[in-house]
């Protein structure tokens, strides 16, 4: 110690600093004596233990949830199929080679997985996923020349109903290194399975569950011995069931109605809710084919189909609504008081000249009909007319206020908004020349107006139920595993109509006359009064496109229907319509919770 | 004795680095795809820290201390930047500069303990005030909040350890302490527990008794009582309002058996690495042929479990010596220097030293839970190594200028 220092500030407190070297000390026996225990005491045990045996942590794959109807009837459910998986560290290239010549599966692409530097290199990872029983068998027996290599039984998923709504259920499938990437977090490790599209991806989160682990001992060959003592395997969580506003029936009736030789699509919703009971696009997809690993072959016949059976038709197939906008461009003729329902304009002669232009009609000469008549026979005269009056701009708003040009909000997500061609659209920069005699074809939906069936049956529930425009769901609820309630939906209002009730009675009467006396005389029922409207889409392509959208009872709808079949001559999608409107209303009506909740009494009006 | 303590300091921390090569080599030489290997990074990394160790201890006692906020504000700059950079593994701790990273977060234990020695020595203001304690808690909990929020658990805990290690020496006694951080333990307890409110009641009982045998101001008693009472009935409401995944985080650290991913399993496997060194190890290079290859991090954090199979019970003795004695002599150093500044300087870094020891330590041995705290001196690491020489440096230098006041 030095001495001669007379300032010492030193602020210890040597008492309480003794305390703490004895505190530092005991915990550093306590360690040494921790040490000696395992080193030397147990060392041998560890020693033979190490020697002996390694430990495999094996991931147990959840039950992904299934998806069910309004009804409960199973539109998705797992079965048990053939893993093949193999642990990276402990897996050589030569047992690669080996293990792709047994399996058919290039040794290059099973490579790639395992030897990824992001993979936990001790867990074993799925190298092929629901392989035939043979294949299994073969691997199986070959295990003891394959160390590192296993056979899983793992959930894989079922479609039970084939091609049952396939469009919308969506399909499973490995993830991807982008979407690896974006949800290391989450858990997800490469090779699991993941929803790519429709309700298996829009409700991943509640479908997907949570894997479990348990600990295997493995001897020096890389054959499992069986669990760990005293390591228990945490069990995996399956996911929740989610139910769906859809009925199956209905679904499988508009299936059956569009004819396998047609494209097509069809939509029926609650006019009260937004809840979807059925939606349909044809040609459809097997969606088991997406589990495995999808043959090449079978691969380009449906992506060089010429139909297109991958495209969802209802969401992303955009289409001029033909007739079916004289809907909205009436509403906004008669809201605007551009015409009163007697008014007569120029008379119909299989067209009429517009300038230096002849502007034809469909059917030779309808003459000068008031509202109603118009609107029954689809005279494009009166809309050309009713249109130039109300000039792009009006047009447009009421157009966007009917819900086109927007996404619907439907909760699968990922739909095409469509387009509703404006002021700002017409920009001669952009190539796009406005000239006057464009409204006339907007005004009967043509010209670059489209649309997508979902809105067009949105649109049609809103004149339905009175001008509330809903967004389209079809998630009913979630249930989890042991039948508890984790979610419910509810239904919720996009919109309002901005038109007056007088307008919107004039434009539902009008629309029970097209079924009564028009162009939709084929879609009327005995026992329910439909409402609806025609349309004929000009396809520069080929053939044009038939349209119908329609709603039932008409004094008090149910259900709200649109639907295209593509190429088809006019009037095609009328039965196909009539046959859904009849499936529903015959069958005993069951509430469906956004109902309940949604406001039946509050939001429907009149 | 006056020099050979700092020659012994030296060799200690020298030894320790140089095991640490040694190890990582044995640990990481199956590894390949990396442009440089991890054990001649660790070298640079050493050589270099060397260096920055040797300036360290002579730079002038008077500039350390003017130092002190600009280091506390730049570290505190950088912390900042790191969370705005990019995410590596979901976690955003490193900042690149040209080829090499650094954690700013370990530089902030550097920070801090100069922080709260500056603090605490210049104002001679009494420890047991609140306002005083108060500043030292603000001075701790900002960087703790940044490296929290990065996240990374395991350091800012060791931030806690700096925190009581300077305050005990600064003359606050060790149930004064607990007091301090008796609400937090009430958080714990409540986690573990459930919220078994039979259980927090017991431990209220053993708070309040302290209290009535301390006797604290009336306002830290009022102070305590509330924060106390806050726990106890907003403990639960707030955890219920946790997202699932921050819950397991909180709870697989707690309970790392619990951890689906398998930290249970790391270990199981650290167990068996060290229990299969017995008592002269397996030899250098020949641990990883089995077990010891199922080991994750084990050039990190689970280092001392490859020493404990290589080299077996004398070898992983042989460190713990090497540990003890090194720890020893800092607190030597910090009782037996003149000034205040110097004393809580040296507290600070022995309080570092020792956490991360019996930590790390205690994880291997699976007596503690898992909470990515490396080993100093020998985990791979760079930013860490060259803490580890820097508080040495300190140490150095608060020995070497103990006359100056």
């Amino acid at each position: 110690m030095s001495v001669g220092f007379s300032q010492n500030d030193n602020p210890t407190h040597r008492g309480q600093l003794y305390l703490f070297i004895g505190i530092v000390t005991a915990l550093f026996l306590l360690l040494a004596v921790r040490l000696f225990y395992f080193q030397v005491i147990s060392g041998e045990e560890y020693r033979a233990h190490s020697e002996r045996n390694r430990i495999r942590p094996v991931v147990i794959e959840a039950l992904r949830g299934q998806i069910m109807d309004r009804n409960g009837v199973v539109l998705a459910e797992n079965r048990p199929s053939y893993t093949i998986a193999a642990a990276p560290f402990e897996t050589s290239d030569e047992t690669v080679d080996y293990l792709g010549e047994l399996t058919g599966r290039e040794a290059r692409a099973i490579r790639m997985r395992i030897r990824d530097p992001s993979v936990n290199r001790f867990n074993p990872l799925p190298v092929q996923r629901n392989v035939s029983y043979e294949i299994a068998c073969r691997v199986e027996e070959h295990l003891p020349d394959l160390p590192g290599v296993l056979v899983q039984v793992t959930p894989g998923r079922m479609y039970a109903t084939g091609t049952l709504a396939s469009h919308v259920l969506g399909y499973v499938s490995e993830i991807n290194q982008q979407e690896l990437d974006g949800l290391s977090e989450a858990g997800y490790r490469s090779g699991d399975i993941i929803g790519k599209t429709g309700v298996e991806k829009a409700f991943e989160h509640h479908l997907r569950g949570q894997n479990g682990m348990e600990f295997m001992e493995v001897n020096a060959r890389g054959q499992e011995l069986g669990p760990l003592p005293g390591m228990p395997a945490l069990l995996p969580q399956s996911g929740n069931n989610v139910y769906l506003t859809l009925d199956a029936r209905v679904q499988a009736v508009a299936e059956e109605a569009i004819p396998d030789s047609l494209a097509g699509a069809l939509v029926a919703v609650d006019p009260m809710t937004g809840a979807v009971i059925a939606i349909v696009s044809r040609p459809g997809f097997d969606p088991n084919l997406f589990t495995g690993r999808i043959p090449q072959e079978t691969w380009d016949s449906l992506a060089n189909h010429p139909l297109k059976p991958l495209l969802d038709r209802t969401l992303d197939g955009q289409y001029p609504p033909a007739s079916t906008m004289k809907i909205v461009t009436a509403s906004a003729a008669l809201d605007e008081h551009v015409v009163t329902p007697s008014t007569l304009l120029r008379p119909c002669n299989h067209g009429y000249q517009f300038g230096n232009r002849w502007a034809g009609c469909w059917t030779p000469g309808h003459g000068s009909l008031p509202f109603r008549d118009a609107m029954a026979q689809s005279c494009d005269v009166y809309f050309y007319q009713v249109g130039h009056q109300l000039g792009l701009e009006r047009w447009s708003r009421y157009a966007r206020g009917f819900g086109l040009g927007t996404p619907t909000g439907f909760d699968v997500g990922d739909e095409q908004s469509g387009l509703v061609p404006d002021t700002d659209y017409y920009d001669p920069a952009e190539n796009r020349v406005w000239t006057p005699g464009k409204i006339l074809n907007l005004a009967i939906g043509q010209g670059e107006l489209l649309v997508t069936p979902l809105q067009m049956a949105m649109l049609t529930a809103a004149v339905a139920n009175g001008g509330t425009l809903y967004r389209p769901f079809i998630l009913d609820r979630v249930e989890s595993a042991g039948g508890e309630t984790v979610e419910t939906s509810e239904s919720s209002i996009k919109d309002t109509l901005s038109v007056s009730p007088e307008t919107l009675r004039l434009i539902r009467e009008s629309l029970i006359s097209v079924v009564n006396e028009g162009t939709a005389r084929s879609a009327q029922l005995p026992y329910a009064q439909l409402a609806g409207k025609t349309g004929t889409a000009e396809n520069p392509h080929g053939d044009s496109h038939s349209w119908f959208v329609a709603y039932a009872p008409a004094e008090s709808p149910r259900i709200a229907v649109a639907a295209i079949m593509e190429n088809a001559p006019s009037g095609s999608a009328v039965p196909v319509v009539r046959q859904v409107v009849d499936t529903w209303l015959s069958l005993e009506p069951r509430p469906v919770a956004g109902r309940i909740d949604g406001g039946y009494s509050e939001d429907a009006a009149p | 004795m006056e020099t050979h303590l700092s020659r012994t300091l030296v060799i200690v921390s020298i030894l320790l680095s140089v095991i640490g090569i040694i190890v990582i080599y044995s640990a990481t030489r199956d590894e390949t795809g990396l442009g440089t290997s991890r054990y001649m990074l660790q070298s640079m990394w050493f050589v270099a820290g060397i260096g920055v160790m040797y300036i360290t201890s002579v730079l002038p006692i008077r500039f350390l201390q003017a130092m002190t906020i600009p280091v506390f504000v730049v570290v505190m700059i950088l912390l900042v930047a790191v969370l705005a950079s990019e995410t590596v593994k979901g976690s955003s701790r490193w900042i690149r500069l040209g080829f090499i990273g650094i954690q700013p977060s370990e530089l902030a234990k550097i920070a801090v303990i100069m922080a709260l020695a500056q603090y605490l020595s210049q104002l001679r203001t009494n420890i047991h005030r609140p306002s005083v304690m108060a500043t030292c808690g603000v001075i701790v909990a900002l960087p703790v909040f940044l490296i929290l929020s990065q996240p990374d658990l395991g350091t800012s805990i060791v931030f806690g350890a700096i925190f009581c290690g300077v305050l005990l020496w600064a003359g606050l006694s060790v149930l004064q302490l607990l007091l301090m951080v008796s609400p937090l333990i009430g958080v714990v307890i409540g986690v573990v527990s459930g919220f078994d409110w039979v259980i927090w009641s017991v431990f209220i009982l053993i708070v309040a008794g302290i209290m009535y045998l301390k006797w604290p101001p009336r306002f830290v008693t009022i102070f305590l009582t509330v924060t106390h009472l806050a726990v106890g009935l907003g403990a639960e409401p707030l955890w219920d309002s946790l997202h699932d995944y921050q819950q397991q985080r909180v709870e697989t650290f707690l309970n790392p058996q619990v951890d689906p991913k398998g930290a249970g399993y790391q270990i199981i496997q650290s167990k068996i690495a060290i229990g299969s060194g017995g008592l002269m190890g397996r030899g250098f290079l020949q641990g990883s042929q089995t077990s010891l290859a199922f080991l994750p991090e084990q050039h990190t954090d689970f280092i001392f479990s490859v020493i404990a199979e290589e080299f077996g019970f004398a070898g992983s003795m042989a460190v713990l010596v090497l540990y003890y004695v090194f720890i020893l002599i800092g607190i030597y150093i910090a009782m037996n220097v003149k000034s205040r500044y110097q004393c809580l300087l040296a507290a600070g870094c022995v309080s570092v030293f020792v956490f991360h020891v019996i930590m790390n330590v205690g994880m291997a041995v699976g007596v503690l839970p898992i909470a990515g705290v490396p080993l100093p001196f020998l985990s791979y690491g760079g930013s860490f190594l060259m803490t580890s020489l820097i508080l040495c440096g300190l140490l150095l230098n608060v020995w070497r200028h103990r006359f100056d006041y």
